[in-house]
């Protein structure tokens, strides 16, 4: 491709979706993203699990939404970025191909970024808060979420190994649209 | 000149970090850019959010895609996970950033 069409299918978790139907119907696409994730989504997820293990680490609306969307988008060979994956996304691809499998979608492939390994007690760390220069484990007591931001590589990773749906962890906003230009475009990391 | 509200000539976009916000006002014409450029100041933003600011703005220009990208630090009484305020996200405050009125020729 020289040219590639991608819709933002969601600004944020708790967006509606008729702007993506709309998007997928009528945009032309060559993919569709979400951004569904923020401080407040994460740490909020981060609470309601302490509180009850059995809350999915992921998006809530990740099956309303892709339900409604999927198999549109694979009659269109329309990709799918999104960011839904929160603190599992694993666990969200799984119900990906579940739904995937009970919608008679056959040959979908759907990828999961895993989040990076990341030290949950930080008491031992000399790491600080950027705004105050304070050591974080002085505060470690009451630090609700901790979360690695990752870029775009492993998106592009997840594309070039033919992933229809990627399902990733928190990335960098710009990400979810720089991983499927940076596939189809061939831009260099460096470029 | 005449003064319509900034939302005819830009959209835009936003995201919090801790304590600060960041609007980025974006032209939708690339031709309106010098009017954002010219009239939505650090003062008249400042101005705009003076009752929850306890730190400075800044401005960052980004005249190739038309943008110009503010920083509202110390604008969400210590972070958004522990703001009590109704309208506490960057989303609501970038809609009262829109409404600003703006001088234009004509």
């Amino acid at each position: 491709l020289t040219r590639v069409r991608i819709g933002c299918a969601t600004a944020w978790s708790g967006d509606r979706l008729d702007p993506a139907t709309t998007l997928v119907e009528r945009g032309r696409l060559d993919y569709l993203f979400f951004d569904s994730m923020s401080e407040t989504t994460m740490s909020g997820t981060q609470i309601r699990r302490a509180e009850d293990p059995t809350v999915p680490g992921f998006d809530p609306l990740l099956e309303y939404r892709l339900r409604h969307l999927l198999g549109e988008c694979r009659a269109r060979r329309l990709k799918i970025v999104t960011n839904q994956g929160w603190l599992d996304p694993e666990a969200a691809a799984r119900q990906v191909i579940e739904m995937a499998r009970e919608d008679g979608l056959h040959g979908l492939k759907v990828a999961a970024v895993l989040p990076p390994a990341l030290a949950t007690d930080l008491g031992d760390s000399d790491l600080t808060f950027t705004e105050t220069g304070t050591p974080i484990a002085d505060e470690i007591a009451s630090v609700v979420s901790l979360e690695v931001y990752l870029g775009a590589r492993e998106i592009v990773e997840a594309l070039r190994g033919g992933a229809d749906v990627v399902i990733t962890p928190r990335v960098t906003d710009a990400s979810l649209t720089l991983g499927p230009l940076v596939h189809e475009l061939g831009w260099a990391w460096d470029d | 000149m005449t003064e319509v509200p900034l939302r005819q000539l830009a959209y835009a976009r936003s995201g919090e970090k801790g304590d600060c916000v960041y609007l980025a006002v974006i032209a939708r014409e690339q031709s309106d850019y010098a009017v954002l450029e010219r009239t939505v100041t650090v003062d008249r933003v400042a101005e705009v959010f003076r009752p929850i600011l306890t730190g400075p703005v800044e401005r960052f220009e980004l005249p190739r895609i038309g943008a110009l990208n503010f920083a509202l630090n110390g604008a969400l009484d210590g972070g958004r996970t522990r703001n009590l305020a109704f309208d506490e996200s960057g989303k609501a405050l970038s809609s009262r950033l829109l409404a600003m009125p703006v001088a234009v020729d004509g």
